[in-house]
């Protein structure tokens, strides 16, 4: 098995330098896929993944159960729309805290309370769940940081 | 800069090197050394990203517990406030179909038409199917002012692997587990002369203004109904309940279609089938509890 960690990316690709090294075409698509999970990992742990997760659920919880047709959302006024505007803000602040994650502080704090706001106006924050999803998920993402060293290093996230 | 890259850079002067001429030469070269150049810059940041992670375990920190533990009690306190009619909450579905329950419904000022339901790719009107097409006849009951003594409402959902799924909200008053459909359920007091709810049962009841329900099928025992007009044309009823009904187009109550309107109607042992309970105002819910539990369920486990 070769050692994706060691090669850079466009080498892991077949993108090589050297013409045909065999330990790398041999399986092509196993390397793509370990390459692709080893990214998948660095870029999990370089940004509050499973808070927005969470945060992201906790949005798409909502809008499902709040869900109306666009046309009557819109023109509907606030109790139709109300799941589309508290679901897609949470779900918003989970894609921000994924793509930009600077702003996981005040994503965090943002998505935490657009959570407890969903409660009086969407259906109880989707039937309670949804509200204690955001709130969790909000909370981790305002305290995503560095933690103390390990010696486990598989978890983290 | 990868050597697969560098094979497209240009070694010769400007004008002088091989293909030049061609002017798809120059392009495909430009085009290739600008692909290679943003693959390269990709990896070079999932380099950067690869030795970032590995640099200092990162993760969510303790101190995410106060604002959950914070989070919680402030949920935990409005569900209080609504359950003591002290906070109203915006109560809107449109998705499933609903079961729904109460002891008593004392609406004051009702107006009632037949339209389209509000959404789309609910669950079949007939079979309990989905259907991405499925919009389906629904009576769109408006009601200016409503009070319900004990509300039970029932949605089912088979999530796949797990299996049927019920979401149980009660509220109020306790359910029986049935209605006879002839007579007010016992504990529910109601004044003789007009029908309304008064003393122990108005004290506990479920009150919401501009309430409106989208059912195919609602049954009850219709008690001391005043000032009813069945015919009248559908697009005034919204006007003598003072509500307003939205919707699209073709939702919206037409020219001459049979519309409904009543002063007050009281229904006992309300049993409906409803695609969604909307409300332009505001509800307050005594005694709420929200429960899911597996398997469908049916108003003997309301209580």
């Amino acid at each position: 098995m070769t050692e994706p960690t060691t090669q850079s990316l466009t080498d892991a690709l077949g993108f090589s330098t050297v013409s045909g090294p065999t330990h790398a075409r041999r399986n092509r698509l196993g390397t793509l896929l370990a390459a692709a999970r080893s990214w998948f990992r660095a870029w999990r742990r370089t940004r509050p993944f499973w808070g927005a997760l969470w945060v992201i659920v906790a949005g798409a919880w909502i809008i499902y159960w709040m869900s109306f047709d666009i046309g009557i959302a819109l023109t509907g006024g606030w109790s139709y729309s109300a799941g589309y505007v508290m679901g897609g803000g949470l779900i918003m602040f989970g894609l921000v805290t994924w793509l930009a994650p600077h702003y996981k502080s005040l994503a965090g704090i943002v998505a935490f309370l657009i959570a407890l706001g969903a409660f009086p106006t969407a259906n109880l924050g989707g039937f309670v769940l949804g509200s204690v999803l955001g709130i969790i998920g909000g909370s981790m993402i305002w305290s995503w940081g560095e933690k103390k060293p390990s010696e486990r290093v598989t978890s983290g996230g | 800069m990868s050597p697969r890259a560098r094979r497209f850079e240009r070694t010769e002067p400007w004008g002088e090197e091989s293909g030049t001429l061609s002017m798809w030469g120059r392009l495909t070269g430009r085009l290739y050394r600008a692909a290679y150049a943003a693959i390269d810059r990709a990896a070079e940041r999932s380099a950067e990203m690869k030795t970032d992670s590995e640099s200092v375990r990162r993760g969510s920190r303790k101190r995410s517990l106060p604002p959950m533990i914070l989070g919680s009690a402030v949920l935990v306190a409005m569900f209080g406030a609504v359950s003591q009619n002290a906070l109203a909450v915006n109560f809107t579905t449109g998705n499933a179909k609903f079961k729904l329950y109460s002891n008593y419904l004392d609406a004051e000022h009702a107006a009632g038409y037949l339209a389209p339901t509000s959404r789309q790719g609910a669950t079949d009107c007939d079979a309990d199917v989905a259907d991405v097409q499925a919009q389906c006849g629904v009576t769109e009951l408006g009601i200016h002012q409503a009070k319900l003594a004990g509300l039970c409402g029932i949605a089912t959902e088979n999530i796949p692997l797990v299996g049927n799924y019920s979401l149980m909200i009660t509220a109020g008053d306790d359910i029986p587990d049935s209605y006879d459909g002839s007579s007010i359920p016992a504990g529910t007091t109601t004044d003789p002369s007009t029908g309304k709810l008064t003393a122990g049962s108005l004290g506990s009841a479920i009150s919401a203004t501009n309430l409106f329900i989208n059912s195919d099928a609602l049954s009850g025992y219709g008690n001391k109904i005043s000032g009813m007009n069945l015919g009248q044309s559908a697009e005034t009823v919204g006007d003598s309940a003072g509500l307003a009904f939205e919707g699209n187009a073709n939702q919206l109550p037409r020219t001459g279609a049979f519309g409904l309107y009543a002063r007050q109607l009281n229904m006992a042992g309300l049993n409906g089938h409803s695609y969604g309970l909307n409300l332009k105002g505001n509800i307050t819910l005594p005694n709420l509890s929200i429960k899911v539990v597996p398997g469908a369920k049916t108003q003997a486990d309301c209580s």
